[in-house]
C-alpha cells in the first residue's frame, strides 16, 4: 500500500507542484488512484491471511463452533476425515473470498476507465480446484466393477487411452490436449483394478504399469502444453487454464492410486500394513536425513540454500515444474502484480 | 468408508464426509460445515474489515510523515516475521482478562494480521 501511494514518479508529483495542488489534492487525484492496482493485490492477500488468522485464533480457546475448533476436534478424536472436509471448506471460503475481491476490483477497475487486465493465474487456479474436486468424485474402488463382465470395458479404456498417446505422440502440438481424457479414463481403470487387487497389501504389477502409463502421459501432456505457442488471446487463456487444471489432476490421480494400492480405507489388518509401510519409509529415510542434522548450522544453511536453489533451478529448467507447480503455490499471492512491483 | 479412522483418508472419502456435512444437515446444526463456515467467516469478514482500514489508515501517515516511515515501517514489517500461532493464545488470555469473548477476540487477529500485511506488503 505504501508502495503504491509511492508508485508515482517525480514528474508526475512536480507537475501536480504546478499546478499548485494543495497536499488533499495530490492524494486525492494522484496518489490514491494509482494506488488502487497495490490496493487490491494488497486486499486479496489480507483476505487470506484474515482467514487464517479467524481459523487460528479459533484453534487455543477451545472454540465450540468455527472451522478451527471443528479442526481441532478432528484431531482429538483422530478423526482424519473430519479434518480434511474441514480444510476443504477452508479453501473453498479462501477462494471464494478472493473471488469476492476479484469482483470489486472488476469493478472498481472498469469504473476508472482502465483496461482489465487478464487474471489468468488466478482464474487458473480456481479451475484447478475444481479439477481436483472432479477428480475427487470418481469412485476408488467399486465392487460391482470389479466383477467380470466390467473387465471388457476397462480393456476397452484402456485401449483408447494407448490410442490417444499414440495420436497425440503422431500430431504434437495443439493436438497435445487429448491426452487429458485419458487421464481420466485411466482413472476409471483404476478404480477396476484396485477393487479387484483389494485383498492383497499392494496392486498387482499391471496396476502399477498402467499407474506409470498414465502419469506418464499426463506429464508429457502438460509439458507439451506448457511450452507451446500462442503468445495472447483465447488460445492462450485457455491454455492457462488448462495446465495447471491437469497437473492438479494428476497429482490427485497419484494420490489416488497411492491410496488404493497401499489399502488405506481397508480393514484393520491392511491400516496395521500400510502404517507399517509409512514406518519402513520413514525408517528409510531417517538415517539418510540423520548426517544433515548432525551438520554444523552453516552446513545446514547451505544444505537448505542448495535444495531452495535446486527447486528454482528445477522450476525453471522445466516449463512442466515451472508453469503447472508454481501457479498453485504462488497464485494467492502474486496473481497479477509480478515481482517486479513487489515491495517488500 | 468401510473403516471408520483411515490414517489418510481417499479422496472419496473427503469428498463425500464434506457432502455429507455440508448438505446432509440443516445450516444452523453444530454438525453442519455450513454452520462452522459461518461463524468462521463472520470473524474473517469483521477482522478483514478492521484490518483494511487500520493498514488502509496506516499507510496514509507513513506516506505523510517521514518520521513514521522511518520508525514505524520498520516495526510492521518486524511484526510479520512473528508466528501468528505463538501470538494468538495470548491476544485470546489477554482480551479474555479484560472480558472480550466470542467474535471479537478472532477478529482482532485477523485484523492484526490484516493490517500489518496491508501497508507494507505490495
Amino acid at each position: 500500500m505504501v508502495k503504491g501511494f509511492t508508485a508515482p514518479d517525480p514528474m508526475q508529483l512536480d507537475l501536480m507542484r504546478t499546478w499548485s495542488a494543495t497536499p488533499r489534492q495530490v492524494l486525492s487525484k494522484l496518489r490514491w488512484p494509482s494506488a488502487v492496482p497495490y490496493l487490491f493485490a494488497g486486499l486479496k492477500v489480507a483476505v487470506t491471511i484474515s482467514l487464517i488468522g479467524a481459523i487460528v485464533a479459533e484453534l487455543p480457546t477451545g472454540a465450540e463452533a468455527g472451522l478451527g475448533a471443528r479442526l481441532l476436534a478432528g484431531s482429538y478424536y483422530g478423526q482424519t476425515i473430519q479434518i480434511w472436509s474441514a480444510l476443504l471448506a477452508s479453501a473453498i471460503l479462501a477462494s471464494g473470498l478472493i473471488g469476492l475481491v476479484g469482483l470489486a476490483e472488476r469493478g472498481v477497475a472498469r469504473q476508472m476507465g482502465h483496461g482489465l487486465e487478464p487474471a489468468r493465474l488466478r482464474l487458473g487456479f480456481i479451475l484447478a480446484t475444481a479439477g481436483m474436486l472432479l477428480a475427487l468424485v470418481l469412485p476408488l474402488s467399486t465392487g460391482a466393477a470389479a466383477t467380470l463382465p466390467a473387465r471388457p470395458i476397462l480393456f476397452a479404456l484402456t485401449l483408447a487411452a494407448a490410442v490417444l498417446f499414440a495420436v497425440a505422440a503422431w500430431t504434437g502440438g495443439w493436438r497435445a490436449i487429448a491426452p487429458a481424457s485419458p487421464v481420466r479414463s485411466g482413472c476409471r481403470d483404476h478404480a477396476g483394478l484396485a477393487a479387484r487387487s483389494r485383498h492383497r497389501r499392494l496392486g498387482g504389477r499391471g496396476f502399477w504399469v498402467m499407474m506409470l502409463a498414465v502419469w506418464l502421459g499426463a506429464a508429457l501432456c502438460v509439458i507439451e502444453l506448457a511450452t507451446m505457442g500462442p503468445r495472447r488471446g483465447a488460445a492462450r487463456r485457455t491454455l492457462n487454464l488448462a495446465i495447471p487444471l491437469l497437473f492438479g489432476a494428476a497429482v490427485f490421480y497419484l494420490w489416488k492410486c497411492w491410496c488404493a494400492a497401499l489399502g488405506f480405507p481397508r480393514d484393520h489388518a491392511a491400516a496395521e500394513c500400510c502404517r507399517g509401510a509409512v514406518l519402513r519409509i520413514l525408517a528409510d529415510a531417517v538415517p539418510r536425513l540423520r548426517p544433515d542434522f548432525r551438520a554444523r548450522r552453516a552446513d545446514r544453511l547451505r544444505h537448505r540454500l542448495q535444495r531452495g536453489l535446486l527447486v528454482a533451478i528445477v522450476a525453471q529448467r522445466f516449463a512442466f515444474l515451472g508453469r503447472g507447480l508454481l501457479p498453485l503455490g504462488n497464485s494467492s499471492r502474486r496473481c497479477r502484480w509480478s515481482g517486479s512491483r513487489r515491495s517488500w | 468408508m468401510s473403516a471408520e479412522r483411515p490414517l489418510l483418508p481417499a479422496p472419496h472419502q473427503v469428498i463425500a464426509a464434506f457432502v455429507d456435512s455440508v448438505f446432509g444437515y440443516p445450516p444452523n446444526a453444530p454438525r453442519s460445515l455450513v454452520y462452522h463456515s459461518g461463524v468462521t467467516l463472520s470473524a474473517t469478514l469483521l477482522g478483514f474489515l478492521l484490518g483494511a482500514m487500520l493498514g488502509i489508515a496506516l499507510a496514509l501517515m507513513i506516506v505523510h510523515s517521514r518520521v513514521l516511515e522511518k520508525s514505524l515501517l520498520p516495526w510492521i514489517i518486524c511484526s510479520q516475521m512473528v508466528p501468528i500461532l505463538a501470538l494468538a493464545p495470548i491476544f485470546i488470555v489477554v482480551l479474555g482478562a479484560i472480558g472480550l469473548q466470542g467474535l471479537l477476540p478472532k477478529s482482532i487477529i485477523s485484523a492484526y494480521l490484516c493490517s500489518s500485511r496491508s501497508p507494507s506488503g505490495w
